[in-house]
């Protein structure tokens, strides 16, 4: 497999709403704000997460917060685990609440406002924090909210992307992989029956890799297939993320 | 323990009945299974699929189900050879 072409790295006053279009054709396969969270503040915040309860969740073993695919045919269950892991990370995120940060930025750099979604006065997940262990990695797979969640109101939204603050680096390996392939319906076929696809799918397939780089904020298109390669040392990767889409000309709506 | 096969649906037949192709199988199961079979669904998860057929209508099961990636909780075979099954969402493609 070759490397395709390398992610745009932007500063926090970099703003155009042309960003949006080039990850939506997947023209660029990453924007990345390298530092925008300082060292400091992402080891105050990952001492608080890793004194927190964490439970497991579809394709991983620790996480703080839902993840609508893990509640497929469960929405009431979805919603009512919501509202109690909601608590939790505000909780969590009571001094300095990273997502308001991430929801400010992503409304300057694309020029459009943002809010967490919500269905009948029930708000979705307010992003969720991922604790990859020593050892684990992510199979191949894509998000797309549109085709597995449509139970969900989220899924009548357009132009799903992706943004993922890495809040710990580990040692080695972790790296993201984004290979330059959108999923097609007709790759349903090779679905794993857990979580995400053969590899099969994107062999022969140039990708881009992007390391794990504590304090910078990663924004994918992720209905390109993408995985996560195996976290070597000691340390665990920790990121908080959540995906957003436009619900008008003007705005976003975000979700986990 | 039943058996268990993993898909996706290629075409609705009926308010009850679709075609699936068969991708994956669970190791122990005790029948043979084709690539392409018959499903007959008497109970699934997926929310927008009403549980009274009375109900369903072929276009509602094609938004539902088609090209989706099932499992299927074998029950038994039909006399039209069709598999009797409890159909339900698979794990996932993503987060």
């Amino acid at each position: 497999m070759s490397i395709t072409c390398s992610p745009l790295l932007i500063d926090r006053n970099s703003t155009s709403s042309r960003y949006y279009e080039e990850l939506i054709k997947g023209k660029i396969p990453a924007i990345i704000i390298p530092n925008f969270l300082s060292s400091i503040i992402c080891q105050k915040l990952v001492r608080n997460i890793i004194t927190s309860k964490t439970s497991r969740g579809c394709g991983i073993t620790q996480k703080i917060g839902e993840s609508v695919n893990s509640y497929i045919s469960k929405k009431i269950q979805y919603f009512k685990k919501t509202k109690l892991t909601n608590k939790h990370l505000r909780n969590i995120f009571s001094d300095i609440d990273p997502r308001e940060t991430m929801l400010n930025q992503i409304s300057k750099t694309f020029k459009k406002k943002i809010k967490f979604a919500d269905e009948n006065s029930m708000l979705y997940s307010e992003g969720i924090i991922r604790l990859h262990i020593p050892g684990e990695s992510v199979y191949i797979h894509r998000d797309n909210a549109s085709f597995d969640a449509s139970d969900f109101l989220i899924s009548k939204l357009s132009g799903q992307l992706s943004a993922v603050l890495h809040l710990q680096s580990c040692e080695s390996g972790g790296e993201l992989v984004i290979f330059n392939k959108f999923w097609n319906i007709d790759d349903e076929k090779f679905r794993n029956p857990g979580f995400g696809y053969s590899r099969d799918i994107v062999s022969e397939t140039p990708y881009t890799s992007i390391r794990c780089n504590q304090g910078d904020l990663v924004i994918i298109n992720p209905n390109k297939y993408h995985s996560v390669n195996m976290i070597r040392g000691r340390l665990k990767r920790i990121t908080l993320g959540f995906f957003f889409a436009s619900s008008s000309e003007s705005s976003f709506r975000a979700w986990s | 323990m039943v058996d268990i096969i993993w898909g996706t649906v290629t075409k609705i037949l009926s308010k009850k009945t679709f075609e699936m192709n068969v991708t994956h199988q669970k190791e122990e199961n005790s029948g043979n299974y084709s690539e392409n079979e018959i499903i007959e669904f008497t109970e699934t998860d997926i929310m927008s699929i009403p549980v009274d057929e009375n109900f369903r209508d072929i276009m509602q099961l094609e938004q539902s189900l088609g090209d989706k990636f099932i499992k299927c909780d074998i029950l038994s075979r039909n006399e039209q050879h069709q598999l009797v099954c409890k159909v339900s969402h698979s794990g996932a493609g993503g987060y």
